[in-house]
């Protein structure tokens, strides 16, 4: 019944408005009249290309646009659909701020022709059409209505009564434009951001001008970066600069452009000046002297790459060999310590990257917006105790009666792992998204074009945390005392009245929690599905054996070796075959010490 | 969640849907023997547990609700279809032995099913030695022209070509530079191939060219994602992916957390649709692109109609996700697949293989993205190609449409110009003169 009221009521205020119209004229006259009075052609005119650095007069913010025939335009828009392009390609260098809310609602498709509802004093003479930009769609008895506002600038479209006016969408218009008109618009669309207050924006705005090479845009970088205070920002505004002005006419200055390039190190010049520098073909440089500033650019660019991606190979092999320490940890202390072949490792992680989830479902169901970040915090205990409680489980269900028979233990633990992932399918059907928090998305830029993802600094310091606790609880903690006494001697500890199944289940519990972290780990670079576990159980198996069984320092070197190997490897051999080579080379490192890194010592080779 | 629960047997049964466990209750019902003259048998050979399940359980799905509807308006030549439903587990050693059962012991007279190659591959000598008849509703890599299977999915030239191309293009954003990047396996090396000749032969350098693979459940693409940001830091590049499955999650994380966005590189992929976006975490996704011959967004009643009903078939019948499901790509082919195959029977009169594929060839469909047509000469169809970009909501927004139907090339003409495919002048394969 309210929502019947609602409508009719905006169905009253359109009447009202349309009757209110013939007296009180709009934009789209005042938009017709102006278009009379100024030719389209005089807003054609173009910055020089080689203004350079000291800044024209036309492209400067000019936010009361009285001079230029914008309302001239927008009409043309509406009435001429064949000539849309060039008359939003006309608009383009006005980089008027009236005008920004314009273009972004032409980019996202919110432009639409409006044709009012004639007037009930003069039902015969047709309104005229009008451009109107629509806000957000409401959806009203099964129909969807928007409000209307006028295109320039972006006001509120009001009736007589200075109430909003509403109309339905399937009463409208869509202004029809193409990806070329948006691929056209989005470099301005960023011009306007060059002096949005946040930082990032302006980043953007200045790398994909850069990349555009619109000699056009070159005032506003030059006015932006006067301004400009924040230093990543304006590293990035020369860079754009700098881009530009390769293009000029005159090649001292683009000698000058290819030198402040070299010096900003800018990698994502690198093609452009590459092309350049060539001695033949369509794109090289004709100026011998600019030639030559071009080709140091292109030496001084490359010798900084090659810094850099050592750099960020080490990065990414510490990264990968945190993920293999962290999965491979539990796996060192139930198979090192305790002989037991437990292939049912990857689903112990599956079960703790599965917790993970379900917290994450729990905050968003219970708690408000500004909460959500701390699932992984609160997942990664629930994660260990989750994974460790089933551990203990399946310890004192199944395993305590296959210790000293490892063949069994692998045929019971292959069994389980079937059992999990076939569980897990049915309670949570196969892909499940777990999102990461605000704070682990995007990453840390320690160089330019170099990016460290918070993601994966974040698992090596969980990975760094996680070994110096276990360190501590193995050396410093009375359980640690009685886990390596009973691994050591099993028969005398119990002799000495240690509670040898007690510790046993809590070992147990202890490594498959550790795969439960790792599990909930992996959540922030990967999947969650029922057969993820499956994707790792041989790299831990893998970095377990190389380590040498037993030893939780072998267990880590082990880990960042292959880790880094993998990811030196990787550049020049594909990934498929980065894994052939890798696995090749831990098959001969083992033909020639088959104890791994840090043989066990002592009596417990038996185990 | 259910789809553990069908167990593969022997004599599936549907004939009336029930409400709620129906379902699953009929996988397990024997058959009743009094209605066997009045039915017709069909196959669905889907897997529905193993890893391929997640794609596999929906176009079973479908083609539930197909049978359904065609049931309800009152079957075909006078007999209602009576699904035989069989669960091959993702094991391609297992689709064999079951498609044998199905043609061999049930005695079908089609099966609807496989979605990898190598899985139609396995199948394929059991449907050519007994003469029996497959339809294979998924996008595939061509070079195959079999009298026993149509192929209701997009050859490369309905997908692949056209989406190069897009790219190509001043609307869409004129690339340059083309990163080939695939899981290891027949689909995407063969894709890549025909790529790599197109992009070619319209004048694209091979250094401006890459190609890479990883291997299946590939999880770690910081090295890869480096390349690609190095690979693009001069600008106008972008990505053809068919990286597979679960894959995909850890690349387009990774692509975003690298500060990558689809404004600089936009990642095209012939292997994401919306059911697969269903479970993913769509935000590092948006504005990125896909090529299919269908989408869940296509405007037309039909698809409203479409969608619609299989939501409501979804709830009514309890599968997992309700009637949050949608509606995809493959899962419009496996519709479309059964009431061609449909219609070609009642053109036939009768359910024979040979006669039903006669009466195949040139039938028109209203499928729900619009009129489909079976080709005159061989058993591919000719289908609209469609680009769009994800939304946050997992949905495509439509941003390019080919003009009308794009004829199927099985024989993609930039790897293999001199055959040809054709059953009627020709028996399958031919080479040109």
């Amino acid at each position: 019944m309210r929502r019947n009221f609602r409508t009719k009521f905006y169905l009253l205020n359109l009447f009202l408005w349309s009757a209110g119209c013939l007296s009180a004229p709009i934009h789209g006259q005042d938009s017709a009249s102006a278009a009379k009075a100024l030719p389209v052609s005089r807003a054609m005119v173009k910055p020089a290309p080689d203004s350079g650095a000291s800044a024209a007069p036309v492209g400067t913010f000019n936010p009361a646009g009285n001079e230029i025939p914008v309302a001239a335009l927008l009409d043309t828009l509406l009435k001429n659909p064949e000539t849309r392009t060039q008359t939003i390609k006309a608009l383009i260098p006005r980089a008027d701020h009236n005008l920004q809310d314009f273009f972004q609602n032409l980019f996202k498709g919110n432009l639409y022709e409006y044709s009012p509802p004639a007037a009930k004093a003069n039902p015969d003479a047709a309104q005229p059409k009008i451009l109107v930009i629509a806000g957000p769609e409401t959806d009203r008895d099964g129909e969807n209505w928007v409000q209307l506002f006028k295109t320039y600038p972006m006001q509120a479209l009001l009736d007589e009564n200075g109430a909003p006016i509403y109309a339905k969408t399937a009463d409208l218009t869509e202004l029809e434009t193409d990806r070329e008109v948006r691929a056209m618009v989005q470099p301005l669309l960023l011009a306007f951001d060059l002096d949005n207050p946040d930082a990032k924006k302006r980043q953007s705005a200045a790398l994909s001008l850069g990349e555009s090479g619109d000699t056009l845009q070159l005032p506003l970088i030059t006015a932006a970066l006067e301004k400009e205070k924040d230093g990543k920002c304006k590293r990035l505004m020369q860079e754009a600069s700098a881009r530009i002005r390769l293009h000029s006419a005159l090649p001292e200055n683009r000698a000058a452009a290819a030198k402040a390039l070299g010096d900003l190190h800018s990698g994502s010049a690198l093609a452009e000046l590459k092309i350049l520098a060539s001695t033949s073909g369509a794109g090289m440089e004709s100026d011998e002297g600019a030639r030559k500033e071009i080709t140091r650019a292109v030496q001084t660019i490359e010798a900084y790459a090659s810094y850099t991606s050592i750099v960020q190979n080490i990065f990414t092999g510490l990264s990968l060999g945190s993920i293999l320490i962290l999965m491979a940890l539990g796996l060192a202390i139930i198979f090192g310590l305790m002989g037991v072949i437990n292939m049912a490792h990857g689903e112990f992680m599956m079960i703790g990257a599965y917790a993970t989830f379900i917290v994450q479902n729990l905050f968003h169901k219970y708690l408000p917006a500004p909460y959500f970040g701390y699932f992984l915090a609160v997942s990664l205990p629930i994660a260990f105790l989750t994974s460790g409680g089933i551990g203990v489980l399946v310890e004192t269900t199944i395993i305590k009666r296959l210790y000293g028979r490892p063949l069994e233990t692998l045929l019971a633990t292959w069994g389980l792992s079937l059992l999990f992932v076939q569980s897990a399918r049915s309670l949570f059907g196969d892909l499940t998204a777990v999102s990461s928090p605000e704070l682990l998305s995007k990453g840390w830029e320690i160089f330019p074009q170099v990016v460290l993802p918070y993601n994966r600094i974040f698992i090596i310091f969980l990975t760094i945390t996680i070994v110096s606790l276990v360190s501590l609880i193995f050396y410093r903690t009375p359980l640690g005392t009685l886990i390596r006494a009973v691994t050591q001697n099993r028969a005398m500890s119990r002799c000495l009245g240690i509670g040898t199944r007690k510790v046993d289940a809590l070992t147990f519990g202890l490594g498959t929690g550790i795969a439960g972290i790792a599990g909930c780990a992996l959540t922030q670079v990967g999947n969650v599905d029922p057969g993820m576990g499956q994707n790792y159980i041989v790299d831990s198996f893998m970095v377990v054996v190389t380590g040498g069984v037993g030893k939780l320092a072998g267990t880590v070197l082990s880990g960042i070796g292959i880790g880094t190997m993998n990811k030196f490897l990787e550049p020049f051999l594909q990934s498929v075959y980065a894994k052939v080579v890798l696995l090749a080379m831990v098959i001969l490192f083992l033909q020639n010490k088959p104890s791994g890194l840090f043989p066990a010592k002592g009596r417990n080779e038996d185990l | 969640m259910m789809q553990s629960n069908f167990k593969a047997t022997r004599q599936g049964l549907l004939s009336k849907m029930g409400k709620g466990m129906a379902m699953m209750a009929l996988a397990f019902t024997a058959m009743s023997q009094a209605r066997a003259e009045e039915t017709v048998k069909i196959g669905i050979l889907h897997s529905l547990s193993g890893t391929m399940a997640i794609s596999e359980v929906s176009l079973k799905d479908v083609v539930m609700m197909a049978v359904e509807e065609l049931n309800a308006k009152g079957g075909i030549n006078g007999k209602k279809i009576e699904p035989v439903i069989v669960d091959p587990a993702s094991d391609w050693d297992l689709f064999a032995e079951k498609a044998k059962q199905l043609v061999l012991t049930d005695k079908v007279a089609v099966t609807f099913g496989c979605w990898t190659s190598v899985s139609r591959k396995s199948v394929l000598p059991v449907f050519e030695n007994n003469n029996a008849l497959l339809f294979y509703p998924v996008q595939y890599e061509g070079e195959e022209c079999s009298n026993n299977v149509f192929y209701t999915g997009a050859t490369p030239n309905q997908q692949l070509i056209p989406a190069a191309e897009y790219m190509m293009s001043k609307e869409g954003g004129e690339y340059k530079k083309f990163y080939l990047l695939g899981t290891d396996y027949v689909f995407p090396r063969t894709a890549n191939k025909i790529l790599r000749a197109f992009l070619l032969a319209k004048g694209v350098p091979a250094e401006n060219i890459m190609e890479e693979y990883t291997p299946f459940h590939h999880q770690d693409y910081q090295t890869i994602v480096q390349k690609i940001k190095t690979f693009s830091a001069g600008g106008k590049t972008c990505v053809l992916s068919t990286i597979n499955g679960d894959s995909n999650v850890p690349f387009y994380k990774e692509f975003a957390n690298q500060g990558l966005t689809s404004a600089m590189c936009p990642i095209m992929a012939f292997s994401v649709a919306e059911d697969e976006l269903r479970a993913m975490d769509t935000q590092y996704l948006i504005g990125h692109l896909a090529a299919w011959n269908y989408f869940q967004s296509v405007k037309a009643p039909s698809n409203s109609k479409f969608v619609k009903d299989f939501k409501e078939f979804a709830k009514k019948n309890n599968l997992p996700g309700g009637d949050k499901r949608v509606t995809d790509d493959p899962m419009e082919a496996a519709y479309i697949s059964i009431n061609i195959w449909a219609a070609a029977a009642a053109k036939a009169k009768s359910f024979e293989v040979d006669k039903v594929r006669k009466a195949a060839y040139g039938l028109k469909f209203q499928a729900p993205g619009g009129m489909v047509m079976m080709d005159e000469r061989n058993n591919h169809l000719h289908k609209p190609v469609i680009i769009g970009e994800i939304k946050k909501d997992g949905q495509f927004k439509i941003v390019w449409k080919s003009k009308g139907l794009v004829a199927p090339e099985p024989w993609s003409i930039y790897t293999s110009p001199d055959k040809g495919c054709d059953h009627v002048d020709h028996t399958g394969t031919y080479t040109k003169k």
